[in-house]
């Protein structure tokens, strides 16, 4: 009983750790234990962190307390495993080099200068739409009479702020 | 200054489908594969690209590099190419200019002095910009723009055909024809 509570506590544990780590992947680039254990499954079981609880367990139990304590089972502790391997990846790999004098960072430029265009056709094809709901919108305050038109103009820009906001975070 | 008119954003992103007012947020549609339309000066066309996101919004295929859109893109690319060669806008167009578009298509030849593209093409790229430009009427509120009568700037007719298909009643379909213009 001890045992099982131990491992629940520090199944918990890990999770909060993976979870960090997917936010905040530089603080955790140079730590090799943790590093080496995300790259299996049994070396995630078999970490060990007396600072945060977290006790070694083979992978057959932590699968079974996983899958009793967590929603989706196993699989989610598996999934967060992965994303935090793949975060701290992400991370420690520098960014690529973009500069005029050598033919790799050309390249790089132009992969920038490509997705930059995407970008700013796909905000033009959202603003020219928004454009459109503006003017659509304006048409429709005109028909109103006095007495609709002040909730009609409280709803419109209520709208049109929430739409100003959804295209502005892309 | 590169030629070609219609690039196709493979980008996944999220166009805003409705607002809701219970939850106060805008409901969106992830999409990918819509082409995006340029004047021959690299300058964005507002008119043409509002026409194909409307058409998305009707339910056009995006299949394979752009489907349905993309094709609608690359017809109406011909109006825009003679409007800027011409140094019209589009709301400068009228019954002879109209003609004129659609005689030069016809007349395109290439080096070998022969048709570029077939009379039915021409009626295509024709009935896809007579729906563009009543799409422009609806845009700017022109109201005698385009449409069945003296008082427009650019005469059509409705005309319908009979489509049939084999085991089933023939389909009655109606669509926009330019009287003036030989082909269309």
């Amino acid at each position: 009983m001890m045992i099982h509570e131990r491992n629940i506590n520090s199944l918990k544990s890990i999770n909060i750790l993976l979870t960090k780590i997917i936010k905040n992947p530089n603080n955790h680039i140079n730590d090799t234990y943790i590093n080496k254990s995300l790259k299996s499954q049994g070396g995630l079981a078999s970490y060990k962190n007396d600072e945060l609880n977290i006790f070694p367990c083979s992978l057959n139990s932590q699968k079974s307390v996983a899958n009793e304590t967590l929603d989706n089972g196993y699989s989610s502790l598996n999934d967060l495993r992965i994303s935090a391997l793949n975060a701290i990846k992400n991370a420690s790999s520098p960014s690529p080099k973009i500069n005029k004098s050598t033919k790799e960072g050309l390249k790089n430029k132009v992969t920038e200068l490509e997705n930059d265009i995407t970008l700013l056709e796909q905000r033009n094809l959202l603003l020219s739409e928004f454009v459109l709901d503006l003017t659509q919108k304006i048409r429709l305050i005109s028909t109103c009479n006095k007495e609709g038109l002040e909730s009609e103009l409280g709803f419109i820009l209520k709208e049109v702020k929430e739409k100003n906001n959804f295209i502005n975070r892309g | 200054m590169s030629k070609q008119l219609v690039n196709i954003i493979n980008n996944n992103f999220k166009i805003p489908i409705s607002y809701s007012l219970l939850d106060k947020e805008i409901n969106s549609k992830e999409v990918s594969d819509i082409p995006f339309t340029r004047w021959p000066n690299r300058m964005p066309c507002f008119e043409v690209n509002l026409y194909i996101i409307s058409q998305l919004r009707e339910g056009r295929s995006r299949r394979v590099k752009g489907g349905t859109l993309r094709t609608y893109a690359y017809n109406i690319s011909h109006l825009i190419h003679f409007c800027y060669k011409n140094n019209i806008n589009f709301s400068s167009l009228n019954d002879n200019y109209f003609t004129l578009f659609i005689n030069n298509l016809i007349m395109d030849k290439d080096g070998l002095g022969q048709k570029i593209r077939s009379n039915n093409q021409v009626n295509t790229i024709g009935r896809q910009c007579i729906n563009f430009l009543f799409y422009f009427s609806f845009i700017y509120g022109l109201e005698d723009f385009i449409g069945e009568g003296i008082k427009f700037k650019i005469k059509v007719k409705e005309l319908k055909y009979h489509k049939t298909m084999e085991g089933r009643k023939p389909l009655i379909l109606y669509y926009w024809s330019h009287p003036r213009a030989v082909q269309c």
